[in-house]
């Protein structure tokens, strides 16, 4: 019967040119998302390179006794950055998340933290407001819609057809065909899933590797879930009367509900919860501190007119003048830290009370886990500028041990510069972290067969509008 | 015989208890919609106000100091939040909110609220301007595609035409009927809207928003045309629905993340780092083919000449102020030439936006709306050039300061209150309705196009209704 089913389901031309349509989406997506991973990984390469090289110049000119490469103070606010880079991970082309909002590479300097992590590479505000088209958002949102032109008639336009009536009049089990209609379309779907994601990576993925393969099998077991809520859901409406145009409207909506209205309440709540921090009070609060660390070094400051020290001469000058700049700025970064760190906690705040709420909407369940597989997700973005902060400390401390004992700079200290280590990824412990929400997708899908099973037993097999005639 | 068939379907959509449904749903969510971003916006100018005040205070009680000092220390410039903000929150989550405003640098807007936003943000936002652009089309195509469809199904539209009715009539009636009825449903929350920010701001903004709500409509007369054409042409109700939720779903979502970072490939805007790069190159090495060196030296050779001396210290002026002046002149120019060309970077992108809208007058009205709201990028971009204006006017005071009031290797001298107040504060001017008109002539004429084509598309179809019912 499923082998009758499927000649039936590849008769059906809507469905054929919408899934084509939908794996040409999902093609366009993995390619943009890798034109856009590929043309930041360039930036990153350029930029690294461009500061190894200026270190290493550096390095020969400190042996050489050059005056600004051997002065500590010269080096840490000016000519010497760390350029740190977020190592791409697997997956990353498929659901860009959030990571289009921070740069992947920064440079960082040995002034405050807030002059590093404020920097925002330029960009166009309309595009980053419409949002990516990555394969997550042709996947999650446009799925459904899949599922629905499959399943939305699925009883009711056999009823309509009179098909329904002919297999209970020739004794079949009404039920029973009906699941297997069911299941064939669930099948199908879900192939028609594992082939899209298939297709994103090989689009999207550079390489194929042990990881490659693990996201792969991820992304196709979280949508599989999906598609079975979708699927489940559609069968659920089916089950009630009304007839066909009703259930496309009623599925439509569930549509607009759980993949764009729901997100967007929990969202809204969740900002109102757990308002941010207020950046024009950091601002704010930044100049404070900005003012105070220069009304303690006044004094000294103005006889290089503040930030001109090249207008004056002699090496004890330079000297002073660095180690009033590492004072202020180290008054800054103890001043402004404990703003910083309530970002970072409201952060953590929203992402919990977001990972709570979530389940109310199975797109935002399954956006979550595809963002978790491709290490997009809040939590991995935390990960990357808490281990940021932690390099910066090293790197500002490294410097200013030099500044303020009047050390200067050798070529083995260019050789010492601390390195900024990427926090390593690992699709396995992904896959462990996103496995919590395919038990919910299948949980709630399991829960919608169990009442359709229950409805199907005493299903009617004649429209609504002939029972009264 | 139109203002007939119109009473009939306006009489029929009331009566219909899912319009009624449909508007509460759409009532609740705008009220919500409308709360939130009414609480948001108050919040966000209050805010502001507050920190342009402190801002002004700081830089008015900075005490005595150099005025080179006073010109590092800076002020900010704090974006307004515009009052239909509310309505249409736009790109402001992906701009940054203050620029520093300091010596020689011209720098970013920082602080983007999208750094701060919730896991769930770029699923969307629920604002009313949202509401209006994606809802209320999927309500006009609900209560459009049985209009022809759903009467053809039936048999009753063979029957009408049979009696002689134009088709172009009933496609009139039926579109003044339906478009009653969704001013009708859609009227609660747009009054309510409308006295909300009569209330909070007088009539200031009125012409504003009389505006913004004309566009509005106009949007909506073309989704219901297209609608009634669909329907006109499409072979059943079930085929009109499905049909006209595909292109919904395609219009509204799809169409502009493709466009977005169709324009980024395309039009890709210069990395950071790239930008910094060739900034700082321009500045060490100048942009007209003569180094900062060489101007410095050329313009102490002319006062020289003019005071008939031979060395800075014999100058009646002081030369250091002379150089800063330069240098400032050096850089604003850099800075303009490479302002200028991440400018023109994002303007193609926006304008590749503009011609995809060509296939979805959804984005043409987001345009227009998020001018009109004050929300655009081109009112960001307008927020910015003010500010660099004041900058550079703020830095050639207190380099005049400089250079007329002190002397040559006098880091003694010290300015006070009088400076600081003459010099003036940052103050944002809001734009006048005729400049952000001038930014909607493009979106415009899509819609205009789309006019033309959804009406004499939809009145073509319903003159073939009488050869093809």
């Amino acid at each position: 019967m499923i082998g009758a089913e499927w000649s039936l389901l590849r008769r059906e031309p809507h469905l054929k040119w919408g899934a084509i349509a939908l794996l040409l989406l999902v093609g366009l997506a993995a390619w943009n998302g890798r034109m856009l991973l590929e043309s930041r990984t360039v930036d990153a390469a350029l930029a690294l390179q461009e500061s190894r090289e200026t270190i290493d110049a550096l390095a020969v000119q400190a042996a050489n006794g050059n005056a600004t490469a051997t002065s500590p103070g010269a080096a840490a606010f000016g000519a010497v950055s760390a350029t740190i880079v977020r190592r791409s991970a697997t997956g990353e082309a498929l659901a860009i998340g959030q990571t289009d909002l921070e740069a992947n590479f920064q440079k960082l300097t040995a002034r405050n933290a807030y002059a590093a992590l404020a920097a925002s590479a330029p960009d166009n505000a309309l595009r980053l407001a419409v949002g990516n088209f990555d394969v997550a958002f042709v996947l999650v949102w446009l799925i459904p819609l899949l599922v629905i032109a499959a399943f939305f008639d699925i009883i009711s336009g056999e009823r309509e057809r009179g098909v329904l009536a002919l297999a209970v009049v020739a004794g079949a089990a009404a039920s029973r065909y009906l699941w297997i209609k069911w299941l064939t379309r669930t099948l199908a779907s879900i192939g028609v899933t594992w082939l899209a994601v298939a297709i994103a990576i090989a689009v999207g993925e550079r390489s194929w590797t042990a990881e490659t393969a693990i996201t792969l099998v991820g992304w196709g077991v979280v949508l599989s879930a999906y598609v079975f809520f979708w699927a489940s859901l559609a069968l659920a409406c089916n089950v009630g009367r009304g007839n066909s145009e009703r259930h496309a409207a009623v599925l439509a909506a569930a549509w607009l509900t759980l993949v764009i209205l729901l997100p967007a309440a929990i969202n809204l709540l969740v900002t109102n919860v757990f308002p941010a921090p207020s950046r024009v009070e950091l601002a704010a609060q930044l100049r404070e501190a900005t003012e105070a660390a220069d009304r303690a070094a006044a004094k000294d400051r103005d006889r290089w007119f503040f930030d001109h020290p090249d207008l004056r001469s002699g090496e004890a000058e330079r000297a002073a003048y660095y180690r009033s700049v590492a004072a202020s700025e180290r008054m800054i970064t103890d001043a402004i830290t404990p703003q910083l760190s309530a970002f970072e906690s409201r952060a953590a705040e929203r992402r919990a009370l977001t990972r709570r709420l979530q389940w109310l909407s199975p797109a935002a369940t399954t956006h979550d886990a595809l963002t978790i597989l491709s290490h997009t997700d809040g939590a991995s973005q935390a990960t990357f500028r808490a281990a940021v902060l932690i390099f910066h400390n090293r790197w500002q401390t490294f410097f200013f041990e030099r500044i303020d004992g009047d050390r200067l700079l050798t070529r083995d200290d260019y050789a010492r510069l601390p390195t900024f280590e990427s926090p390593p990824t690992s699709s396995l412990r992904s896959l462990r972290r996103a496995s919590t929400n395919v038990l919910v997708l299948l949980a709630i899908g399991a829960l919608l067969c169990i009442y359709c099973g229950m409805r199907l037993t005493r299903l009617d097999a004649i429209p609504p509008q002939q029972e009264g005639g | 015989m139109i203002l007939t068939i119109a009473n009939k379907e306006f009489r029929a959509i009331l009566r219909d208890g899912r319009a009624l449904y449909g508007t509460i749903v759409f009532a609740l969510l705008g009220v919500l919609a409308l709360v939130t971003g009414a609480i948001r916006f108050s919040e966000l100018d209050a805010e502001r106000l507050r920190a342009q005040e402190h801002v002004a205070e700081q830089w008015r009680a900075q005490g005595d100091k150099n005025p080179h000092s006073a010109a590092h220390y800076g002020q900010y410039a704090f974006r307004p939040a515009l009052p239909l903000a509310f309505f249409d929150p736009g790109v402001q989550a992906f701009e940054g909110v203050s620029i520093w405003l300091e010596a020689h640098k011209r720098n970013f807007a920082t602080g983007r609220p999208a750094d701060d936003a919730a896991p769930l943000a770029r699923f969307g936002e629920l604002s009313l301007a949202f509401i209006y652009q994606a809802l209320l089309p999927l309500g006009i195509l609900l209560l459009a595609y049985p209009a022809f469809a759903a009467e053809r199904d039936s048999g009753t539209l063979r029957q009408l035409m049979a009696t002689g009715v134009d088709g172009r009539r009933l496609f009139v009636g039926k579109f003044i009927g339906i478009g009653a009825a969704v001013l009708v449903l859609a009227a609660p929350v747009t009054i309510l809207a409308l006295i909300a920010l009569v209330v909070a701001t007088g009539t200031r903004w009125l012409a504003h928003a009389t505006l913004l709500l004309t566009f509005y409509a106009w949007f909506a007369a073309i989704v219901l045309a297209a609608s009634l054409w669909v329907s006109a042409v499409a072979s059943s109700a079930r085929s009109a629905l499905l049909t006209l939720l595909a292109i919904w779903a395609v219009a509204v979502f799809v169409l502009p993340r493709i466009a977005g970072d169709l324009g980024r490939i395309i039009a890709p805007v210069p990395g950071a780092q790239r930008l910094q790069a060739a900034i700082e190159r321009d500045l060490a090495e100048g942009i007209d083919g003569e180094s900062p060196a060489a101007k410095i030296e050329k313009r102490r050779r002319q006062l020289y000449r003019l005071y008939k001396v031979d060395d800075d210290r014999a100058l009646p002026i002081n030369m250091q102020g002379v150089i800063f002046g330069i240098q400032d002149e050096i850089s604003n120019a850099v800075y303009d030439k490479h302002f200028a060309r991440l400018q023109s970077a994002v303007d193609a992108q926006i304008d590749l936006y503009e011609i995809v809208s060509l296939l979805s007058p959804r984005m043409a009205l987001m345009l227009v709306s998020q001018e009109l709201s004050g929300t655009s990028v081109g009112a960001q971009r307008r927020f910015a050039d003010g500010a660099e204006r004041f900058r550079r006017r703020l830095m050639a005071t207190l380099n005049a300061d400089i250079t007329l009031h002190s002397r040559n290797d006098d880091p003694a001298y010290r300015a006070g209150a009088d400076l600081w107040r003459s010099a003036g504060e940052y103050r944002y001017e809001f734009e006048p309705l005729r400049e952000a008109l001038r930014r909607c002539g493009a979106a415009a004429m899509v819609l205009l196009l789309w006019t033309l084509l959804a009406g004499a598309g939809g009145l073509l179809a319903a003159r073939r209704l009488g050869s093809n019912p």
